[in-house]
């Protein structure tokens, strides 16, 4: 008996001490709880990798950077609720959450505090516009590393004193080759314009259409001359939005959602 | 009982009528506007311009020109006709002509002359055959696509100074032109980028004075080479001599003076109606214009020209100098794989650049 409850206890201390250990690993030394899989749609490996990660970014960019899934959520619209899980936790006023509810197909990132300005709306439309084909192929874990990798990019560039805006948008290498293609498109064009042009000079013997060297210039009369307005139109074409930050500092918050 | 005045959209050219709403006159077809004044205007001011153009050239004046070989005038000159192309062409009876300067056939010598109009005025050559061929191989420079071989060899079959007949055209052009113009102006209001277009109708007339107009009177020699070469400088022309002709082969006028005359008035029009452009709008169109001609005269000139052939490829290529001036046109080969370089060597360059741009910089 005594050796069944020495074996008993051991197992429990055994168990608290490896508890210990994986919350030491997955818990930074704050006590804050960066991702949340409430849905358990990520895979252990990743929700370790993704906690340590953004620990780390948290700490180097002076905010919380969440992540967090919902298996409901109430009936009220998913933006206000992610808003409110983020400050019902405790975390930093300034900082960013990605969320997703896989039941609704719903998915969110929300900017707090001063992160607007470096991720603004426009920033986070191109986070949701990237995560979105991801999570409807249902690669969660994947769309997770993404919105840590993106939000990594976007805040170092923040640091960088050029935060992510319309215009200074980041270049993707499928748009640089699409560029490249442009430019080789024109610079065809170019190239056969110019050598048109070569070709054109080496026929000089060309038809002449008019006679201007044989007018007296200065015996030039103008007469009856007349100008009759007839009628105008007016056209109008709406210019293009720039996105803007929505925002400062302290509490203002922003975001963008969509489903998948 | 009055007519019903009908007005056309000078826009689409339909039917205009009444708006009760707007109290204008709108276009059912392109929903144009107009203000009924601004419309009774527009046709007034077409009705006006509708009289016919006048585009008649005076006859040629046989008896005006010096035009009528003095007795014993000819007996220094012979005539020679192409067997190929049948061109007569004239010489003093000392120039040795065997070549035709057009085709490069043979000449054979004939008595043709007696008859034909003798020219009024004549420009002598300023420039001899050595010159033309330094102004040929001029010529050849900054041309980079022409064949290494052709600039090379510097070959020339042939080169023979030719009096070419022309024609040379006087008038007084009036020219009433009518352009459909714009002016554009764009603004915004923050939401929305506005472009207000405004059209008009712009009636421009002027006078104008023409001095010798030049088109070539002989029908083998290519017209586009002939404009090409001119303008000559008039002030340099001379009452014809045979004396002139020492040395030089003339053509004989093939073509006449009326024959041209559509080609002048063309000339006439485009000139006039480029001048009468108005130039503060935003786009003009022409939409008609109207030549009259006035107080013409036709004078015939014998004017100098090198022609200057060689052959390259099996092909002719032909090269005419002004003869006074010493401006040289012609058409020279291409070299393919010239060509075909340089387009490879540019398209690269600038893809290399963009390249660069957008991998480095972007």
């Amino acid at each position: 008996m005594k050796k069944l409850t020495k074996i008993f206890l051991s197992s429990i201390i055994s168990i608290i001490l490896f508890s210990s250990c994986v919350i030491a690993e997955t818990l930074p030394s704050n006590g804050k709880k960066y991702v949340d899989d409430q849905d358990n749609i990520l895979s252990d490996n990743t929700e370790i990798k993704l906690e340590k990660e953004l620990a780390q970014l948290s700490q180097q960019y002076d905010c919380d950077i969440v992540i967090v899934t919902f298996k409901n959520f109430n009936d009220y619209d998913f933006m206000s609720f992610v808003n409110d899980y983020y400050d019902q936790r405790g975390f930093d006023s300034d900082g960013i959450i990605y969320a997703v509810s896989s039941e609704h197909g719903y998915a969110q990132v929300n900017t707090h505090g001063v992160i607007q300005n470096s991720i603004s709306n426009y920033g986070t439309d191109y986070l949701i516009d990237e995560l979105l084909p991801i999570l409807s192929d249902g690669n969660y874990d994947k769309a997770a590393l993404k919105f840590v990798n993106l939000s990594d990019q976007f805040l170092k560039q923040a640091e960088n004193g050029s935060p992510y805006s319309y215009d200074n948008r980041i270049v993707t290498i499928n748009q640089k080759l699409l560029y490249l293609l442009i430019s080789v498109i024109v610079s065809l064009i170019i190239a056969w314009f110019i050598l048109h042009s070569m070709k054109s000079a080496m026929n000089t013997a060309k038809a002449v259409d008019t006679a201007h060297d044989f007018v007296d210039k200065n015996n030039i009369i103008t007469n009856n001359n007349s100008d009759t307005f007839l009628y105008s139109t007016l056209t109008r074409v709406p210019i293009p939005k720039k996105s803007s930050s929505g925002g400062g500092g302290g509490g203002s918050r922003g975001g963008s959602g969509g489903r998948f | 009982m009055s007519d019903l005045m009908e007005y056309k959209c000078p826009n689409c050219g339909g039917v205009v009528e009444f708006n009760i709403n707007t109290q204008e006159m709108t276009c059912p077809y392109c929903d144009s506007t107009f203000e009924i004044e601004s419309l009774r205007k527009y046709e007034e001011e077409l009705a006006q311009e509708a009289l016919k153009e006048k585009k008649t050239w005076s006859k040629y004046n046989v008896e005006d020109g010096s035009n009528n070989w003095q007795n014993g005038e000819t007996d220094s000159l012979a005539s020679y006709v192409c067997e190929s192309c049948g061109g007569v062409i004239t010489g003093d009876k000392t120039t040795v002509v065997t070549k035709c300067p057009y085709c490069e056939n043979p000449v054979v010598i004939t008595n043709l002359l007696a008859g034909d109009l003798r020219p009024d005025f004549v420009i002598p050559f300023k420039f001899d055959k050595k010159q033309a061929q330094e102004k040929l191989v001029e010529f050849y420079k900054g041309k980079y696509l022409l064949p290494k071989f052709f600039s090379e060899q510097n070959r020339i079959d042939s080169i023979q100074g030719v009096y070419v007949p022309f024609w040379l055209f006087d008038c007084k052009a009036q020219t009433q032109a009518r352009f459909n113009a714009t002016k554009v102006r764009t603004y915004s209001d923050g939401n929305y980028m506005y472009t207000k277009t405004r059209h008009f109708s712009v009636s421009r007339g002027g006078e104008f004075k023409f001095t010798h107009v030049p088109v070539d009177g002989s029908f083998k020699m290519n017209d586009a080479y002939m404009e090409a070469i001119a303008p000559y400088d008039y002030n340099q022309m001379l009452d014809f001599e045979t004396a002139y002709l020492s040395g030089f082969v003339a053509d004989k006028y093939d073509v006449e003076a009326d024959d041209v005359s559509e080609r002048v008035s063309e000339r006439i029009k485009n000139t006039t109606v480029q001048i009468l452009r108005p130039s503060e709008y935003t786009s003009c169109v022409l939409n008609t214009a109207n030549l009259n001609l006035d107080e013409s005269n036709i004078k015939y000139a014998l004017l100098p020209v090198w022609m200057l052939n060689t052959k390259y490829n099996g092909e002719m290529y032909t090269f005419a100098m002004n003869g006074q001036t010493g401006k040289l046109v012609g058409k020279l080969p291409v070299d393919n794989n010239k060509a075909m370089t340089y387009f490879g060597l540019i398209c690269g360059s600038i893809s290399a650049i963009a390249a660069a741009v957008i991998f480095f910089v972007i």
